[in-house]
């Protein structure tokens, strides 16, 4: 039947879909921060 | 001063507009683009101390020599490079008109070289690519540089916000690196790498890309054995899209690109949407390595703010700085002193910062 083939196109889109945006969620979290960022100030240093 | 600003409707022209009525000095400014009401608008907005007149126009389809000739300088805020820079080079040269822009497309950087001799002869200096990167990059790079013997390796990376991208020739631009092959070879070049920048940026997932600060930097430090540029948005969302288009092939020509842009038009609020805890700013960071006696040592430094601000006030201290020198071809770190240019885009609140890395 064609719509077997419509739904599992869109039931594979949808749940690539969640998978990416679980992976958004996931990447939102953030590694802690590599240092601290020191003002430069630049006619003083030059 | 006469000067000539091209793309003075988008928005890095409009605040590269401001920032030179701020310096002072013009005798004449013209502002320029294609379409006569947004620049009548932006004239109106302008004028008062000084005598402002508009010139509607498209690049590509007149003589861009027959305008800029009158001036005294050119600069551009018009893009994207892939398509304007050489033309706009070219009439500048014939023009006899020094030229200042904010390209940063690695193939029309390339075609600068072979437009240098006759640069020189015809008295013009050009620098191509003079706004966060290339332009602050260069600058940064060069300071950090003072502080080693010899460099051996420059990073430069950038986190962009799609929310803070200067309009469609950004977009294009980003489009165009991203997708025609310009893809920096090598599989660790493609791979995703974290990078921290200053807050409100933070960390941002980027990818490697070909980009025109190589040139000179391969020519002021001939020891560099590694160069890298990398890029990423802010949004991850957006930037996963924009990449998955330029893999299928929608970033590898003009007309796939627009087609690109004008489809996701509708899905940008979802995009954002599905990228919690962005923020629409723009943060560059390079980081040298190299060697200061027998130690090895990595220098870092970043700025971070709106993206017009970082392109438009390195672009108009360089345009102050060309005039009369009738240099050639020629990049930013080489008009003065990148310290003294550093604090002068400083003074206008342009904060810089060093990485203090946490000890392990």
């Amino acid at each position: 039947m064609p719509g077997r083939g419509i739904k599992r196109v869109a039931g594979l889109t949808v749940a690539a879909v969640v998978t990416w945006w679980l992976r958004l969620l996931a990447h939102s979290k953030k590694p802690p921060a590599e240092g601290h960022w020191r003002e430069l100030d630049l006619r003083r240093d030059r | 001063m006469k000067v000539l600003l091209l793309g003075a409707t988008g928005a890095m022209g409009r605040r590269a507009a401001t920032e030179l009525i701020r310096e002072g000095g013009l005798e004449r400014l013209t502002i320029a683009a294609r379409a006569r009401g947004p620049l009548e608008n932006l004239g109106g907005l302008l004028s008062g101390s000084v005598d402002v007149r508009v010139d509607d126009f498209d690049l590509l389809a007149e003589d861009p020599a027959a305008h800029f000739s009158g001036h005294d300088i050119v600069i551009s805020a018009a893009g994207p490079g892939y398509l304007l820079e050489e033309r706009c080079v070219k009439a500048a040269i014939d023009a006899r008109v020094d030229y200042v822009s904010l390209n940063d497309d690695t193939i029309a950087a390339e075609l600068m070289s072979a437009l240098d001799q006759e640069a020189r002869r015809n008295e013009v200096t050009v620098v191509s690519g003079a706004g966060m990167a290339p332009g602050i990059s260069n600058l940064l790079v060069a300071l950090a540089a003072r502080r080693l013997d010899e460099v051996q390796e420059v990073e430069i990376s950038v986190g962009a916000s799609s929310a803070d991208a200067g309009g469609p020739a950004t977009e294009l631009h980003f489009l165009a690196m991203l997708g025609a092959g310009d893809f920096a070879d090598s599989r660790e070049a493609r791979s995703p790498h974290p990078v921290y920048l200053p807050d409100p940026v933070g960390w941002v997932e980027t990818f490697g890309v070909d980009h025109p600060e190589e040139l000179a930097l391969r020519s002021a430090y001939p020891a560099l054995q590694a160069f890298r540029f990398r890029v990423g948005l802010v949004e991850k969302a957006v930037m996963d899209t924009v990449r998955a288009a330029a893999a299928s092939g929608l970033g590898s020509t003009e007309r796939r690109r627009r087609f690109l842009l004008t489809a996701a038009r509708p899905l940008r609020p979802l995009l954002h949407a599905m990228s919690p805890g962005s923020t629409p700013w723009t943060a560059i960071r390079i980081d040298v390595r190299g060697t200061t006696g027998s130690r090895t040592r990595t220098v870092t430094y970043a700025v971070v703010d709106r993206l017009a601000n970082l392109a438009s006030i390195p672009l108009i201290r360089a345009a102050s700085l060309v005039r009369g020198r009738g240099s050639g071809v020629t990049s930013i770190d080489r008009l003065s002193d990148a310290e003294e240019l550093l604090a002068d885009i400083a003074a206008r609140g342009i904060r810089f910062g060093e990485l203090e890395p946490h000890s392990l």
